[in-house]
């Protein structure tokens, strides 16, 4: 689980204080990455679209204020929202970069569904799940997200999360292992 | 939620804490011990190696606190000077290494990546064959068997398959179909050029924008040749020799060598043997029983179109069967079918076209009365007045069109480049030029636009707020939503449309202002919007809309921040133009790169450069702009 970001950096970042966010920016970094990189499959994009996260937060950051809803879960808001608008603009090419590189049967059976999992075979099989469940897994294992701050990035109740965190692991689990048995 | 969920939860919340895994599986209940390989699954996951930002995008990040590692201390000058030596000599090897290895670089980049050479194959459905150039020897291909330039591929009934290009470009090869790839090359900066000759059936491409690049993307058939720069489309040819060119997104050009036609988004056009292609219109899909087919009129689902000479048919089709229906809906409003197929399934009718109007929970779209109706109609992307959008739809009892779905078919505007395009500083016009008014109402279409009209009256506030913010390219579904927010909330509206361009979407900004999460501040962050003049029916100069304020000593604005600005003053070296002339576009609220860019257009066409941003302010986006300033040389028919 990911620290919460402290309410008086927040404050302190929100009126400009460099070093409250530096703090924010490493902290959140790692996970916001993670989750861009694996909403839109590409390395570089997710760098770049990082960068925009914090820099609409910046602007924002003045007016959030801190009620009803945690500010990791308003900063993955805006990253997924970005990700939305970078794959509308990419709609033209239908597909992800590094999908059509990593599918399983270039990478032969070097991993096993419960361990050895890699970036790239995980792209490849979260980009078959609905966008729904792949947010959740990816929120909740990839960022460290709890399911309450999921639930807020996502607007969703914290119940239809859980739901949708168990039917994207089994949907995931069914889908790496019949690519290891195609591979096998 | 299910007892499953809270189970998996609870034990995965366990891990969480620090628990071993190991122990927390053994806790599952034995009528729950499928959860088992999720809980491992949700591990993996956790325990993977995910990616990290590269070095060079750390380095990008501004501001931290890091505790730089001292630099190793040297003892004595003896040590000092034997360093020294040493990494000399071992510089002078690693200089002439390092040319030797940019001439290898440069010679292999030259001749482009290998596998530029080959298309894979994909999703392969029924039978694919494929032969020589000159063999009729066709053999099965396999899954990610490759293409050359010189083969060719035929699919069977029932069978398909999909040509993926180096630059992510896919090609798919419809049923019965046959094509030749007649050029495929590329480059390491992922361009490609492909040429391919379709003999019949249909394609489908998805090709990736190729922006400023040298890319070529061709599909030539019998009839007339696609040329497209980044796109989705699929061109599909009958027995006749006749074909058809359909656009999803972006644009194509189709050339028969009898003349040329520009297909927009949602756009189609037929083109017959050796003839000009048919002027664009857009398309309608009907997939359903056949319920009347007369010399006049043919009818499927209670819509009626023509069914002309050129029209593809499959033989008699008796009433009653199940057909699926491609056609235009012309400039009239009629419709006619380029090809009937019998199929076994119905599905949903499409039509694709310009929103014209909006009135309440009823659009114009194309001419045709769509209901829009809570609960029953989806949005794709956010279609507005005057975009192209595709309509799914279905025909009720009483005979209105049911929207199911629409899918907003406009392009995303492109982004601005950093990049200058010319370096060469030249002369600028200051920008206190007379700017056209037509260029300013370009965004607002009649005047008074009604829609505007209708909003700033329901709002109380002047047309030209209303058309401000329209022509800062926010549709009026937006803006009604943002000054009903703004009321209910006692926001400022602009604080509305701020969030909105922070990149949060209508649904969360709605839930953001409803629990009381966005507040008034004294100084909205964002600057009024463009008042547009009234549209001028006269022949005559207005003043100029746009009129940077150019000082004579730049005071420190929040608007700038460092003065000077570093980005402000390379920019103004750039062109040769004062530092206060680029720093007052900048408070004006366009970026650098937007300044960049519009230096760079200025040079290249010559058009002022306070025209370029007034063009920009009247909503076009930077590609139209492009266009508008470098038109491309009108196209003669070939004798």
């Amino acid at each position: 689980m990911i620290e919460a970001v402290n309410s008086e950096t927040i404050t302190r970042a929100g009126k400009g204080d460099t070093s409250a966010l530096s703090r924010l920016y490493e902290q959140c970094r790692p996970g916001l990455f993670r989750f861009l990189f694996y909403r839109v499959g590409d390395l570089h994009a997710a760098e770049d679209l990082t960068s925009e996260v914090f820099l609409r937060m910046l602007r924002a950051l003045e007016r959030y204020r801190p009620q009803g809803i945690a500010f990791e879960a308003w900063l993955y808001q805006i990253a997924r929202n970005l990700a939305i608008d970078y794959q509308r603009s990419l709609r033209n090419r239908n597909h992800l970069p590094l999908e059509e590189a990593v599918l399983p049967g270039d990478e032969g059976a070097e991993y096993v569904v419960d361990r050895h999992l890699n970036s790239q075979v995980l792209v490849s099989a979260l980009h078959k799940l609905g966008e729904e469940q792949r947010d959740v897994v990816v929120l909740r294992f990839v960022s460290g997200l709890s399911i309450t701050q999921v639930a807020q990035a996502l607007h969703k109740t914290e119940d239809s999360v859980k739901a949708l965190q168990r039917r994207g692991l089994s949907a995931l689990r069914e889908l790496l292992k019949s690519w290891e048995d195609e591979d096998v | 939620m299910s007892e499953k969920d809270d189970l998996l939860q609870r034990h995965l919340e366990q891990i969480e804490q620090g628990k071993p895994v190991d122990e927390v599986l053994a806790q599952l209940p034995a009528e729950h011990a499928e959860l088992a390989s999720l809980i491992k699954l949700a591990t993996g996951i956790r325990q993977a190696r995910h990616p990290l930002p590269q070095k060079a995008f750390q380095a990008r990040v501004p501001a931290r606190n890091h505790n730089h590692r001292a630099a190793p201390r040297l003892n004595g000058n003896g040590r000092v000077r034997g360093l020294l030596l040493l990494s000399g000599v071992v510089g002078a090897a690693a200089m002439v290494f390092l040319v030797i290895f940019l001439a290898a670089a440069a010679a292999f980049w030259y001749a482009g990546p290998h596998q530029a050479g080959m298309a894979k194959l994909i999703d392969v459905q029924g039978q694919v064959r494929m032969a020589g150039a000159s063999s009729d020897d066709w053999r099965p291909v396999a899954e990610t068997q490759t293409l050359r330039a010189g083969q060719r591929l035929r699919t069977g009934a029932d069978s398909g398959v999909t040509l993926v290009f180096y630059d992510g470009s896919r090609a798919t090869v419809a049923a019965n179909s046959e094509v030749t790839l007649q050029r495929l090359q590329g480059t390491w900066n992922r361009t490609i050029k492909m040429e391919m000759l379709q003999h019949s059936g249909a394609t489908f491409h998805s090709v990736v924008p190729m922006g400023k690049r040298d890319g070529l993307y061709l599909v030539h058939t019998s009839s007339g040749t696609a040329r497209v720069h980044g796109t989705v489309f699929s061109v599909t040819l009958q027995p006749d020799g006749a074909a058809r060119f359909t656009v999803e997104r972006g644009q194509v050009e189709v050339d028969s060598g009898k003349g040329q036609v520009m297909l927009s988004a949602g756009q189609a056009t037929a083109v017959l043997s050796d003839s000009a292609p048919l002027a664009p219109a857009y398309q309608f899909v009907l997939r359903g029983q056949l319920e009347r087919s007369s010399a006049e009129e043919w009818q499927v689902d209670r819509v009626s179109f023509r069914v002309t000479e050129s029209t593809s048919l499959p033989g008699d089709i008796p009433s009653g069967s199940t057909v699926l229906v491609t056609g235009r809906t012309l400039a009239d409003g009629s419709r006619v079918a380029d090809q009937l197929l019998q199929v076994t399934e119905d599905g949903e009718n499409e039509f694709t076209g310009i929103v014209e109007n909006i009135d309440g929970d009823l659009w114009t779209i194309n001419g045709q009365g769509v209901w829009v109706l809570e609960g029953e109609t989806e949005f794709e992307g956010e279609p507005g007045l005057g975009d192209t959008v595709r309509v799914k739809y279905r025909v009720l009892e009483d005979g209105r069109w049911l929207a199911l779905e629409i899918e907003s078919l406009e392009e995303e505007e492109p982004p601005v480049t950093t990049e200058p395009v010319v370096t060469e500083p030249v002369g600028t016009v200051s920008p206190t030029l007379p700017v056209s008014p037509t260029l300013v109402t370009d965004c607002t279409g009649a005047n008074p636009q009604p829609t505007g009209q209708k909003l700033a009256n329901r709002y109380g506030v002047p047309y030209e707020e209303i058309m401000g913010w329209f022509c800062q390219k926010f549709g009026f579904g937006e803006i009604d939503l943002a000054y009903e927010l703004s009321l209910q909330a006692g926001v400022p509206v602009e604080q509305i449309f701020d969030l909105r361009r922070s990149g949060l979407g209508w649904g969360e900004i709605k839930k953001m202002v409803r629990d009381g999460l966005v507040t008034t501040t004294p100084t909205p962050v964002i600057t009024e919007p463009v008042v547009t003049e009234p549209v001028v029916t006269e022949p005559v100069v207005t003043e100029p809309v746009v009129t940077p304020v150019v000082t004579e000593q730049p005071p420190v604005d929040p608007c700038t921040g460092a003065n000077p600005h570093p980005t402000g003053s390379k920019l103004a070296a750039r062109y040769g133009v004062s530092y206060n002339e680029i720093m007052s576009w900048f408070c004006q609220g366009f970026g650098f790169g937007e300044i960049d860019l519009a230096y760079s257009l200025s040079q290249q066409s010559g058009v002022p450069v306070v025209q370029i941003f007034a063009m920009r302010q009247s909503g076009m986006g930077w590609g139209e702009i492009k266009q508008q300033l470098s038109p491309k040389p009108v196209k003669t028919k070939k004798p």
